[in-house]
C-alpha cells in the first residue's frame, strides 16, 4: 500500500518533467565497514567491508579482504587476533573467558586501508530467564492463511531503564538446508509502528517499553514451511535454532538503520545517519549475552 | 523604550498647530476606483500624506486657500484650492491614446515607500514581468525581489529571509488564505485581473498585522467599476479568464471574475488510450472565482462584500491490461474559500474605522483506489482529508491627530478549526488521526506613527494575543519598532526591530512542494512560533531614472518543528501527526540585499542580488548540530526588464540564479557484510548536500492594439526556460546491479542519484480582449 501511494505521487512528478541528468555525489575516500559482536560465551563473529562511492559503477572489490588484520582488546591490553573464517567473516583466534566488567574494542586494518579503531563496549546484564515454551500453533497475522509454531519467552526485568532484545529464528529442512523462516510478534498488530517491535525477515527487535510487569513475556510466531519455485510441496522445517540476545540501545539503532526505505522511497524520506561506533571507519561492534535453544520436530 | 516613546510625544504635541482639515477618498475619474497610495502634499506647508489602502486621506492645512496637490502613477496630476472640509478627489488616468513620451515618463513608481519595510506593488508593474506561459502572477513577480525566492520551480510558495511558505501571512481582501496554489504552484490563486494592489512586507511589521513570523502580503481586490459595464477575456495555454463588471444602480458596483483551465483537451488522447486499450491518464481542472460587491452608503461609508473560491482536481488513471479490471486512481483536490464583508466610514475628520467579518476554509484531500486484477477483487481505498477553517473578526480605528502623530488601534477575534487528517481507508488506521482541535485567538493592538520633524519618522506599535486551545492558555507579546530617517530627498536611512508570533505550524513532506503541508495547531510540545529580527537599510535615489537600496537583517526563530527522521506523512496511517514530528527547534538566518530599480524610461527593470544563510537546529537531528535549512539559498541574483519599444510592441525578458537547494545523501554505500543483494548507504547528516545551482532566463514580447471600437486586443508570445536549463526539482537515486547467484552477494551495481528537472523550454502564447 505504502509503495502504492507513493508510486501514484511520483507518477504525477513524472508527467511532463525534463529528462534526468545525473549527480556525482562526493566521496570521502574507502573505509572500512565492520558488523561484529562479541558473545559472553567468548567467541566473536566479525563481518568485514568496504565503502563504495555513493554514486557510479562499481565491481566488487574482494582484493582486500586476504590483507585484513585485527585484534581484541580487553582493558586495552590485546587479548586475541581475528582470524579468516570464510570469505569477509572473520572470527577470533582462541576463545576468550570474558568479564562482564572490562572494557572490549577491536582494530581492524587492510591495505590501502584507514585503521578501524571501535569504541570500548561493555556486556550488557546477564538475561535472567524464567522459561522457554515452544508448543502449540496459530494463525499468522501476517498471513492469516498460514499456520506458525508460537515460543513464549519469560525473564525476568530488574534493570529499570529500557532494554532491548534481539531473538533470532534460523530453520533447517530434514537435509539441514537453511530456510527463511518468517518472524512476527503475536502480541501485537503487524501493522502497529508504535516502537515495540523492528521485525525483519527471521529476527524481530523488541524492548521492554511494552511488556508489563516485572516478568516480561513476548510471543512470538514463525513459519515452518516454504513454497518452492515449480513445486506443489513446500519445504517444511526439521529443527529451529533460535538466540535470545540482549543488546543495547545503540545495537538497536544499528541494525534498524540497515533497514527502512531503498529506491524509489528514498526520495521520500529523510534518512538517519546510521548509528557506528568505530573511527576511521563504518559499522560497529558489540557485547551480547546470548541464549541459544535448539527444537527438532 | 518609554523614554524614547515620550519625547516622540512631546516634540508631537508641543508643534502642532491649529488647522483646517481636508479629508476625502481619492478615486479614477472614469470607474471610481479608490486610489491606493496617491501623494497629497499641501503645497503652502510643504506637509504630505498618502491615501490608505481604502483610497482614505486627510491633510492639515494651514488656512482654506492652501493649494494641494493629488498625484499618483499613471494619473494627471491636480493642483487645487479646496474649501470644503471634505472631498471625493477624482483623478483622470493617462489614455491610451497618450503620447509615446508620456508612456515612457510616467510608467513606474518608486518601490522605496514612505513606511519601513513595505513593498507596495500595481499589477502594471506585475504584469511587466514574463511569466511562464504568459500568466501573470503576482506571487512570481514578489519572487523578483531580494531576500524572497520560490521555495520550488514553477511554485508560488515564497521563502522569505530563511522562513519556510506557511510563515507568510497572505491577506485577501483582510481574510488570510492558507494556500496560494494552482495547478502544483504553477500559478498562483490570486486571478490577477482583479488585483488592484499588493502590499509586501518582509520587516518593519506594523503591528496591526500578525499571525506569521516572516512575511506579510495585503492584497486588495479592485472595485467594480461604478460608471461603466465591461467586459475582458483571455485565452492562455495554462488558464483562461473572463471578467464582468459594472454598477448596480448608482452607489453600488459588481465584479465578478473565474479562471479555468483546459488542461484536460491537452490529455484527451492518453484517456481515449487508457479507455480502450491501458495506460495512464491524466486529467487536471482548476477553477477559481472572484465576486466582488461595493456599495457606497448614505452615512458616507462604504461596505464590500467579496467572496473567493477556487478548486483545484487533480487525477491520475493507470490501468496496465486492457482486459483486466485492474486499475488504480489518484485524487489530489484542493479548496480554498474566502468571504468578507468590510465596512469603512470616516469618523469626523480625524478619525478612519474599518470592520471586516470573514470565514477563510481550507481544504486539502488525497484519495486513493486500487483494485486487483481478474481473479483478485480486492480494492484498496484511502482517503486523507487537511482541513483549516478560520472565522474572524476585526476592527481597527485610524486617528490623524496631527501631521506628526497617527495612531491605528483594533481587534481581533478568530476561531480557529484544525483538522490535521481526517482518514477514511479501507484497512485498518489508528483512529486517533481524525481528532479535530478548536482554537480561540482574540489579539489586540496600537500602532502609533510619529514624525517628530519632516525627516524622522517612527513607527512604535505592540501586539498582545491570547490564545486557547485543549483547555490551556497561550500568549504573546510582540513589540514593534521601525525607523526612518530621510536626511536629503534622496536618501533614506531605516531600521527596524520586532517580534512576530505564529499560533499555529504546518507540517511539510520535506521533497517536492507538493501542496501536502498538514497545518497542525500549537500545543505543549510545540507551542507558538516566534521570531525576532533586526533590518537595518539605506535607500537612495541615484538619478531620476535609478534607484538603490541595500538592507541587511538578522533573524532569530523558536519553537520551530520539522519531521521526525524517517517519517512520512503522506504514507503513515498508524502514527498521528503528533507522534511524527521534533519541536523546540530553533533557527537562524541573516543576509544582505542589494535591490536597483530602473524606474522611468523607456527600457525599465529591476536587479537584485541577495546574500543569506538560513540554519536550523533541533536536538534529536545532526546530534544537535546547526544544519541548513531546506529554503536555504546562499546567493540569489535576479535581472528582470521591460522595453516598451512602441505603443505597439513592448518585450520583457527575466533572468534569475539560485544556490542550489540543501538535500540530504549518502556518504558511501556498502555491500552488506551479510549477503543480501543489494546496497545498503552510509547516510550523513541532514541536508549535507546541494542540489546544482539554478538558472532560467525567460522572455516574452506583447502586441497591443486599440480597435476603433476603443478596445484592447493584446496578443504575448514568449519563450519560459529560453536556454532549455534542466534546474532540479528533486532527486531520485537509482541502481542496476548483477548478483552472484550462488550467494546473492552483488558483483557489479550502477547507482545514480537522477535530478529530475520541471519544465524544459516551453514557448507560449495568450490572447487578451478587453471590451471597454
Amino acid at each position: 500500500m505504502k509503495k502504492t501511494i507513493i508510486c501514484f505521487v511520483l507518477m504525477v512528478f513524472w508527467v511532463g518533467c525534463q529528462s534526468k541528468k545525473s549527480i556525482v555525489l562526493p566521496f570521502e575516500g574507502k573505509k572500512l565497514f565492520i558488523d561484529g559482536a562479541l558473545s559472553d560465551d567468548g567467541t566473536a563473529e566479525i563481518n568485514i567491508s568496504r565503502t563504495y562511492p555513493p554514486t557510479g559503477s562499481f565491481k566488487e572489490d574482494t582484493s582486500y579482504f586476504k590483507s585484513i588484520t585485527g585484534e581484541l582488546y580487553e582493558n586495552n591490553i590485546r587479548i586475541a587476533q581475528i582470524k579468516q573464517k570464510s570469505r569477509n567473516t572473520f572470527v577470533l583466534d582462541k576463545k576468550i573467558n570474558v568479564n562482564f566488567s572490562s572494557a572490549y574494542f577491536i582494530k581492524v586494518r587492510a591495505d590501502d586501508f584507514p585503521e578501524v579503531i571501535s569504541d570500548q563496549v561493555y556486556f550488557p546484564k546477564k538475561l535472567d530467564l524464567v522459561s522457554f515454551d515452544f508448543t502449540g500453533t496459530t494463525r499468522s497475522n501476517l498471513a492469516p492463511q498460514t499456520e506458525v509454531r508460537i515460543i513464549k519467552v519469560s525473564f525476568k526485568d530488574q534493570d529499570p531503564k529500557i532494554n532491548y532484545y534481539e531473538i533470532k529464528i534460523k530453520t533447517f529442512d530434514k537435509e539441514n538446508k537453511k530456510l527463511n523462516p518468517q518472524v512476527e510478534n503475536l502480541d501485537e498488530n503487524p501493522s502497529a509502528e508504535n516502537g515495540c517491535s523492528f521485525i525483519s525477515g527471521h529476527f524481530i527487535l523488541t524492548s521492554d517499553l511494552c511488556m508489563l510487569g516485572n516478568v516480561k513475556k513476548v510471543k512470538i510466531g514463525y513459519s515452518t514451511e516454504e513454497n518452492v519455485r515449480d513445486s506443489y510441496e513446500p519445504l517444511r522445517a526439521k529443527k529451529m535454532e533460535l538466540s535470545f540476545k540482549n543488546i543495547s540501545y545503540n545495537q538497536y539503532l544499528f541494525i534498524t538503520g540497515e533497514s527502512g526505505n531503498s529506491g524509489l522511497e528514498q526520495a521520500f524520506s529523510t534518512k538517519p545517519p546510521r548509528f557506528s561506533n568505530v573511527k576511521n571507519g563504518y559499522g560497529a561492534f558489540f557485547a551480547n549475552t546470548v541464549i541459544e535453544k535448539e527444537v527438532k520436530f | 523604550l518609554k523614554k524614547l516613546l515620550f519625547i516622540l510625544l512631546f516634540f508631537v504635541f508641543f508643534n502642532s498647530k491649529a488647522q483646517h482639515r481636508l479629508s476625502g477618498y481619492v478615486v479614477d475619474s472614469t470607474t471610481q476606483e479608490t486610489l491606493i497610495g496617491c501623494s497629497i502634499r499641501n503645497l503652502s506647508t510643504k506637509n504630505g500624506v498618502v491615501s490608505n489602502t481604502y483610497g482614505y486621506f486627510t491633510i492639515e492645512r494651514a488656512s482654506l486657500n492652501d493649494e494641494i496637490e493629488f498625484s499618483f502613477v499613471g494619473y494627471k496630476t491636480q493642483k487645487r484650492t479646496i474649501k470644503e472640509n471634505t472631498i471625493n478627489i477624482k483623478l483622470a488616468a493617462f489614455s491610451h491614446q497618450l503620447d509615446e513620451v508620456q508612456v515612457k515618463s510616467n510608467d513606474e513608481a518608486s518601490f522605496l515607500g514612505n513606511e519601513v519595510g513595505k513593498i507596495s506593488l500595481s499589477m502594471a508593474r506585475i504584469k511587466k514581468i514574463p511569466a511562464l506561459f504568459g500568466e501573470v502572477d503576482a506571487l512570481k513577480a514578489l519572487a523578483f525581489l531580494p531576500g524572497v525566492v520560490q521555495a520550488q520551480e514553477g511554485t508560488t510558495g515564497l521563502v522569505v529571509r530563511g522562513g519556510s511558505p506557511d510563515q507568510n501571512l497572505i491577506l485577501l481582501d483582510e481574510s488570510p488564505v492558507y494556500n496560494p496554489s494552482h495547478l502544483y504552484g504553477l500559478l498562483s490563486t490570486f486571478n490577477p485581473d482583479i488585483i488592484k494592489n499588493l502590499d509586501f512586507y518582509k520587516s518593519g511589521f506594523p503591528a496591526r498585522f500578525g499571525g506569521r513570523i516572516s512575511s506579510i502580503l495585503d492584497i486588495q481586490t479592485r472595485n467594480g467599476s461604478l460608471t461603466k459595464k465591461r467586459k475582458e477575456y483571455t485565452l492562455g495555454i495554462l488558464s483562461s479568464r473572463f471578467l464582468a463588471e459594472g454598477p448596480i444602480g448608482k452607489n453600488t458596483s459588481y465584479l465578478v471574475a473565474g479562471r479555468t483551465s483546459f488542461l484536460d483537451l491537452f490529455t484527451w488522447p492518453l484517456y481515449l488510450r487508457y479507455r480502450n486499450v491501458f495506460g495512464n491518464y491524466i486529467n487536471y481542472r482548476m477553477i477559481d472565482l472572484n465576486v466582488k460587491l461595493a456599495t457606497n452608503l448614505r452615512n458616507n461609508g462604504k461596505l464590500y462584500f467579496s467572496v473567493f473560491a477556487s478548486n483545484d482536481d487533480y487525477r491520475v488513471f493507470e490501468r496496465n491490461d486492457s482486459t483486466s479490471k485492474a486499475n488504480s486512481t489518484l485524487k489530489l483536490k484542493w479548496f480554498n474559500t474566502t468571504v468578507s464583508t468590510r465596512y469603512i466610514k470616516e469618523i469626523g475628520q480625524k478619525t478612519f474605522s474599518k470592520t471586516t467579518l470573514y470565514l477563510s476554509d481550507y481544504r486539502n484531500i488525497t484519495d486513493t483506489y486500487l483494485t486487483f486484477g481478474k481473479e483478485y477483487t480486492d480494492t484498496i481505498r484511502s482517503n486523507t482529508r487537511t482541513s483549516i477553517v478560520d472565522v474572524g473578526l476585526k476592527t481597527q480605528i485610524e486617528h490623524y491627530l496631527n501631521e506628526k502623530y497617527d495612531f491605528k488601534v483594533g481587534l481581533e477575534a478568530i476561531f480557529h478549526k484544525y483538522q490535521p487528517t481526517l482518514t477514511k481507508a479501507s484497512f485498518e488506521f489508528n483512529p486517533d488521526k481524525n481528532k479535530i482541535y478548536y482554537g480561540k485567538e482574540l489579539s489586540g493592538f496600537i500602532e502609533n506613527t510619529i514624525k517628530p520633524t519632516k525627516k524622522f519618522t517612527a513607527n512604535l506599535g505592540i501586539r498582545a494575543t491570547i490564545y486557547a486551545i485543549d483547555n490551556e492558555l497561550y500568549n504573546g507579546i510582540e513589540p514593534r519598532i521601525s525607523l526612518a530617517f530621510t536626511p536629503t530627498k534622496s536618501l533614506n536611512l531605516f531600521a527596524s526591530l520586532e517580534r512576530q508570533n505564529q499560533f499555529a505550524h504546518q507540517l511539510i513532506n520535506n521533497s517536492f512542494g507538493l501542496p501536502t503541508g498538514f497545518w497542525v495547531p500549537i500545543s505543549k510540545k510545540a507551542p507558538q512560533q516566534y521570531a525576532d529580527q533586526l533590518s537595518v537599510g539605506v535607500a537612495t535615489k541615484i538619478n531620476s531614472q535609478f534607484e538603490l537600496m541595500i538592507e541587511a537583517y538578522t533573524k532569530t526563530l523558536k519553537n520551530q518543528i520539522d519531521l521526525s527522521i524517517g517519517k512520512n506523512l503522506l504514507t503513515s496511517y498508524e502514527e498521528t501527526w503528533e507522534q511524527m514530528y521534533e519541536s523546540n527547534g530553533i533557527g537562524r538566518a541573516k543576509g544582505i540585499e542589494i535591490f536597483l530599480n530602473k524606474k522611468k524610461g523607456a527600457l525599465t527593470g529591476t536587479a537584485s542580488y541577495t546574500l543569506s544563510r538560513s540554519e536550523r537546529k533541533f536536538e534529536r537531528i545532526n546530534n544537535g548540530n546547526w544544519f541548513d535549512f531546506y529554503f536555504d539559498r546562499r546567493q540569489m541574483f535576479s535581472l528582470s526588464a521591460s522595453y516598451v519599444a512602441s505603443k505597439k510592441y513592448s518585450f520583457s525578458g527575466s533572468w534569475s540564479y539560485l544556490t542550489g537547494s540543501p538535500i540530504s545523501v549518502p556518504l558511501a554505500s556498502i555491500i552488506p557484510p551479510n549477503p543480501s543483494g543489494y546496497l545498503i548507504y552510509i547516510h550523513g547528516d541532514r541536508n549535507n548536500f546541494r542540489l546544482p545551482n539554478y538558472h532560467r532566463l525567460d522572455f516574452s514580447v506583447s502586441k497591443t492594439k486599440i480597435t476603433k471600437k476603443g478596445n484592447e486586443n493584446m496578443l504575448s508570445f514568449g519563450l519560459y526556460n529560453v536556454y532549455n536549463q534542466v534546474n532540479a526539482l528533486y532527486v531520485i537515486p537509482k541502481s542496476r546491479w548483477v548478483t552472484r547467484p550462488e550467494e546473492g552477494v552483488l558483483t557489479n551495481w550502477t547507482t545514480g542519484l537522477y535530478k529530475q528537472g520541471f519544465l524544459p523550454i516551453l514557448p507560449f502564447v495568450s490572447f487578451t480582449k478587453k471590451i471597454l
